[in-house]
Parts: structure tokens; sequence; C-alpha cells
């Protein structure tokens, strides 16, 4: 007997919703590698999983406005000069400059920075946008773990479910709907303790913490 | 560890085992491993390996390295810790699949990293990477699946919770039997002092 061995993730997921709920009839494979992408996209910004750091340098001189990167989402943290950085409303960013701060619309992230002309650099640590599934020997991100890929299937049974209508079918899409937005705050729920993990001293059991955000510059100064 | 081997004889069935198994083993994380990385000279940064679950520990010459929170490590980038005892103080943070140090190592070091690790992808010649009870609970798991993508919603939830049941049991016997050190490995728990 020959060895089998197996086929990349999308084409499993595939398989799954071939076998009783999205028929080729009705959708294609591009139709359903775009149903998967609109999944994998959703699930990524709703659940924080793709998180990047960036860097800007700003030059008030020159400007005071900046494009987000690329694949932006959703901002977590800025910080200017290894300082926190508090997000100002779009009225303060036009009227008189009180403190520093960052605002952002659209694509774009602005500084208002107290008298300041020298360049800084600022760190944006945020959570990305993944691109759309091209084929299907596309990968997932590393950064999203495979053993959820199973949420991305119920994404797509619950949009084609509620598409075709009726009350059966309906039903069953708002199941699908239910156990996609669990394994979303299952999937939060991993980033967070991962993001809080490793106060721990791992071999001798005793609790070593990196001392509280406000000491770390004496420890630097130590 | 069973053979997959006559278990297995489709594509199909061989994908669900595989999503299965990797679900169980990061759900488990009974599959723990060590492994050096490497970090070049004047770099803050190392890449985590893409199997990683969650990593347990990060030593340097058997010391202890500290994790780091966000907004620390965002705190210290612009500073590379120049005259800093790199033994004395050597932080971590970890964003995406990224691993950040700080000071920054002068000289190339090697770290050893503990950490729980998914299960790999099998074929149909494989054994299961788990065994005795948690194999049974990987054949749950699987039937849970199938059943779902059999129009069968009702008794995959019910399978699903079955299997959470299980997991969490398993679990708890996996922590009962490594003893303290494994208390460190599960997040947000603290000994009491």
């Amino acid at each position: 007997m020959s060895v089998i061995t197996p086929q990349p993730i999308l084409m499993h997921l595939r398989d799954r919703l071939r076998a009783n709920y999205v028929d080729s009839s009705l959708y294609d494979d591009g139709d359903l590698l775009s149903l998967l992408s609109d999944a994998y996209i959703e699930a990524c910004e709703r659940a924080a999983v793709l998180e990047q750091l960036a860097t800007i340098t700003v030059t008030p001189l020159t400007a005071t406005e900046y494009a987000l990167p690329a694949d932006h989402s959703q901002t977590q943290l800025v910080y200017l000069d290894g300082v926190a950085l508090d997000q100002a409303s779009l009225q303060a960013s036009i009227g008189p400059i009180t403190a520093d701060a960052y605002y952002e619309y659209a694509t774009t992230i602005g500084f208002t920075l107290v008298n300041t002309t020298d360049a800084r650099t600022a760190r944006l640590l945020y959570c990305a946008r993944p691109a759309a599934f091209a084929t299907w020997a596309d990968d997932l991100d590393p950064r999203f773990p495979i053993e959820f890929a199973d949420m991305l299937v119920h994404h797509v049974r619950w949009r084609v479910q509620m598409l075709s209508g009726g009350a059966e079918r309906i039903g069953q899409a708002l199941g699908d709907r239910d156990v996609f937005q669990t394994r979303v705050g299952e999937l939060r729920q991993q980033m967070v303790m991962l993001d809080q993990a490793g106060s721990w001293d791992f071999q001798s059991g005793r609790e070593d913490t990196v001392p509280a955000t406000n000491d770390l510059r004496m420890i630097r100064a130590r | 560890m069973s053979p997959v081997t006559g278990l297995i004889v489709t594509q199909h069935e061989l994908d669900y085992m595989n999503a299965a198994q990797k679900r169980l083993t990061a759900e488990l994380r009974s599959l723990e491993t060590r492994s050096t990385i490497t970090v070049a000279a004047n770099s803050r940064t190392a890449k985590l390996p893409d199997d990683v679950v969650r990593l347990e520990g990060l030593f340097y010459q058997a010391k202890p390295l500290r994790r780091m929170t966000n907004q620390q490590l965002l705190q210290l980038l612009d500073d590379d810790g120049s005259g800093t005892s790199i033994t004395d103080l050597l932080m971590y943070a970890i964003v995406g699949r990224t691993l950040y140090l700080w000071p920054v190592p002068t000289a190339t070091i090697a770290l050893t990293a503990f950490y729980s690790r998914r299960a790999a992808d099998a074929n149909s010649g494989s054994t299961f990477e788990v065994s005795a009870e948690a194999e049974r609970v990987l054949e749950r798991l699987t039937a849970a699946y199938r059943l779902m993508d059999d129009g069968q919603p009702e008794l995959a939830q019910a399978e699903l919770a079955g299997y959470a049941q299980d997991v969490a049991r398993l679990r708890n016997r996996y922590t009962t039997q490594h003893g303290t050190n494994e208390s460190m490995r599960l997040p947000g728990r603290r000994r009491p002092r």
C-alpha cells in the first residue's frame, strides 16, 4: 500500500466544506477560496493574532503625519523614544498641542509633539491583517496557530447557509456562527495568556518577575 | 503509540487525524522539547521555531531569562543595554514569532529553549505522537470533526463537549505527574507566598 501524505491545510478545509455544505454547483473553487480568505482575515483581526512591530522616524519639522503600515489592522501600543503615547482625539490633533500624543484616521498616524523639532523614533505595535489566499497551496501565517484552522470551516458554513435561507438552514448557520465566535474567544484568550506568561523562574520555582514598568530605567541606570 | 498504518486508508482520514492531533497536542501541551536558539552578535532578535505552542523556559548558560511585557519591550527598544552585564540581566519578549532580547548581545550566544510543541504532520506510515488514553481522545476529536462534516452538528457538539472534558482531565493528570515545575507552565497561576 502506498503511503498517503497530508495535503495542505486549505485543501483539507476545502474537502471538509465540500462534503455536505458547500455545493460546487453554487460555489466554485474560486468562490470558496474567497470565502475562506474572508474567514481567515476576520479571525485574525478579531483575535488580534498577527502582532507586528514597526518603526516610524518622526521629523516634526518636515511632517507630523505618516502612512500606517499597509497591513495595519489595529494599533495596540505607540511609544516615542521609549515613552508611551496616549491616543489623542482628532479634535485635539488640530487644536493647540498640550501633550505628546498620537492620533489616527483612515490609513494615517499623526503625532502632536510639544516643543520638539528633533527627529524622534516612534515604535508601533499593531495587529496585522493577513493577505487573502491566492492558491490552495498557501500556508497559514505561522503566527496563526494551525490548531484553530477548524474555525474557518464554521465561518464559511455560517455564511453559505445564511445565503441559502430556510429555517432549518438558518438554524444550523447560527450554530456554526456560535462555534466560530467561541473559537475566536479561545484564540484571543490564548494570545492574552501568552503575552502575560513567563513571570516564573522556570527551574527554581521562585517568582522572578521583571520589575514594574517604571523601574526599567532604574535598572538601565544601575 | 499505535501505528497509523491500517487505521488510515484515505486522504480524508489522514487529514482529519492530523488536524485533530495538532489541536490535541496544543491543548494538552504534552509534547515538550528542547532546542537551541542562536542569536547573532549585535542582533536583538531571533525567530522562534514554527511548532512552538508555548515557550516554557529560556536559558542562557543555565541562567533563566526573564520575560518582559510588550510595554517593557517598547521602552527598551532604543536602548541596546551597552554597559549592562549580559550574564546579570538578560530579558526577552515575544512579538508574533520573533524573540526580542535585552540587552543586545555583543557576541553570538546560544540560548536553550524548552517549549511545548504541536504534533508534526504524520503520513499514513507514521505512528501517533500521543499514546494510551490520549490516543482515544484523539479518535474522539476526529470523530467529532467527521460528524460535523456529515451534517450531524448536534452529535458533533456532544462529542466535542466530551472531548473538552477528556482534555481537562488529561491535562490535570499531566500537571499532577509533573509536579512543581508544571505549575509554572500554567499561564496566570501564581504560587502562594
